[in-house]
């Protein structure tokens, strides 16, 4: 299964490539283009120099790491977070005839290989700031292994918003909007430490959003800035505990589909 | 004359269909308001008040832009002309004895005028309870604000319709969408102030056309700045429109060229 699923992604990513010169703008576009939102935390961090106690290196540690999770996610979720259209228009019924889960034959389907312009970009913040770190020794080069790894598997947190969000339309249709509330929303206010935040937007992205999982909860500890070292194990399975809850809601929706009929 | 009104009216009830999933929408606007403005608290907090932007000028700066970006900024991408290229009926809507570039226009104040009544409305009111609202203190601030929304809303219009319009000559809209925003983010002060960039993109903030969608109306707003304000938002205006019916006449020529 896993290895068709790898079969039609390398089949989506040939027909991408047939256009050549619009796959390495697109790349640099999204690398320049996404930079931006961290030119405004930086500008912030230029006049004030810190927030809620964190510099801005400590910042970039955040903003690396969800950038290339986000990244991973669009780049290859792309078909899942356009899934409004799916149920609009009733294409969902042909996912269905298929053998094997309806997710894989989707996430299938095409991938936008150059929004890993984003997760470049990411990557670069997140080397630049973790490399001043550790010659700091704010941060052990254990710890940023262990950020690396972080930001990878921190794909799977938007990845299971999306697909909550996506399951959630088999019963609401339209969720466009929601995906606002659900990915930009709690994503965006993770590139800053959470404590900056009132307690209960706190509470919500370390709880049903639980975005802080993917950099602030490991990294608020390996800065050794609170918490304590449960934050490193708890984190990865906070992680894949919630994809596997996101998985069983999209299999309840699944179930309770209704084609369009048009 | 009718026909612009009529077809704004239509715009703004079609939305009406839409009004609880706008709802959803709404709180996650409120919570990116409430997000920034408890990064600037974050960040001002420490520090003595720094001059324009201390901590409450800076929350309610947060709140006046969230509400102002439903009405000048949040429209239709390409105001829809992108999708009427792609399908043709283009031809029709430029045949209409209507000017083309003003019913476009005037067909999306029908959403401006929605969003305004359904999401700034009840923005404000949240923010307004949370951080307060600033009560001019001089009367003229009044007029110089509405002057400075309604410009901001204009030159909003204009930017989105020049996007639209250059659908005409390339099919990758969503990268124009995409470098819109990208810019909006950076430039038009929404977040950051523009003279708190650092040198020199402060400069480059205020040269481009952004800075009038939420820099000049929020100082405005705040009266940090008298009638001065209105100049580049003006100038903008002016150049717009010039923009605008230079490029509608280039589409519609180009448009006959083709054949439709």
């Amino acid at each position: 299964m896993i290895a068709l699923y790898l079969r039609s992604v390398q089949a989506a990513l040939r027909a991408k490539m047939q256009y050549r010169t619009d796959f390495l703008t697109g790349l640099v576009l999204y690398g320049v283009l996404s930079a931006t939102d961290f030119l405004m935390v930086a500008a912030i961090l230029a006049r004030f120099s810190r927030i809620g106690g964190w510099d801005v290196y400590e910042v970039g540690l955040l903003y690396g790491m969800a950038s290339i999770a986000m990244g991973l996610y669009r780049t290859f979720g792309a078909e899942l977070h356009a899934f409004e259209r799916y149920l609009v228009y009733g294409e969902f019924d042909a996912l269905l005839l298929r053998p094997w889960p309806t997710l894989l034959t989707l996430l299938g389907r095409s991938v936008e290989p150059e929004r890993l312009g984003a997760v470049l970009q990411g990557a670069v913040i997140l080397a630049v700031a973790g490399h001043r770190l550790v010659e700091t020794g704010a941060l052990s080069p254990l710890g940023l292994a262990y950020v690396a790894a972080g930001s990878l598997l921190g794909t799977l947190v938007p990845l299971s918003l999306s697909l909550i969000t996506a399951a959630a339309g088999f019963w609401v249709v339209r969720i466009g909007d929601l995906q606002t509330f659900t990915m930009y929303a709690p994503v965006t206010a993770s590139h800053y430490p959470l404590t900056v935040y009132p307690r209960w937007l706190r509470t919500l992205l370390t709880s049903a959003l639980p975005v802080g999982f993917i950099n602030f909860v490991p990294v608020q500890y390996l800065l050794g800035k609170g918490g304590g070292a449960w934050a490193l194990w708890v984190s990865p399975l906070v992680v894949v505990g919630f994809a596997l809850l996101a998985y069983g809601f999209w299999r309840l929706g699944e179930r309770h589909y209704q084609s369009t009929g048009t | 004359m009718n026909a612009y009104i009529l077809s704004a009216a239509k715009a703004y009830r079609r939305h009406l269909q839409y009004r609880a999933a706008h709802v959803v929408n709404n709180v996650a606007s409120a919570i990116f308001g409430f997000m920034y403005i408890a990064i600037w608290q974050a960040a001002t907090g420490g520090t003595a008040a720094t001059g324009d932007y201390e901590a409450t000028n800076m929350a309610r700066w947060v709140a006046f832009n969230q509400a102002m970006l439903w009405a000048a900024v949040f429209l239709t991408n390409g105001l829809g002309i992108p999708e009427t290229v792609r399908s043709g009926s283009v031809g029709v809507d430029m045949l209409r004895p209507v000017d083309y570039h003003l019913f476009v226009m005037t067909r999306e104040l029908g959403t401006i005028g929605y969003n305004i009544l359904y999401r700034c409305l009840p923005l404000a009111v949240v923010f307004g309870l949370v951080v307060g609202v600033q009560v001019p203190e001089q009367l003229v601030t009044y007029p110089l604000l509405l002057a400075a929304i309604a410009l901001a809303i204009y030159n909003g219009l204009c930017l989105r319709y020049l996007i639209g319009i250059s659908s005409f000559w390339t099919v990758q809209i969503r990268f124009a969408n995409h470098l819109y925003y990208t810019l909006h983010t950076a430039f038009s002060g929404f977040l950051v102030p523009i003279d708190l960039l650092p040198p020199p993109w402060d400069t480059v903030a205020r040269l481009l056309p952004f800075a009038p969608l939420h820099h000049d109306p929020a100082r405005l707003y705040l009266e940090l700045s008298g009638a001065e304000a209105l100049a580049w938002p003006a100038g903008w205006a002016v150049t717009l429109t010039v923009l605008c019916r230079v490029l509608t006449n280039g589409a519609r020529r180009r448009l006959e060229v083709q054949g439709g």
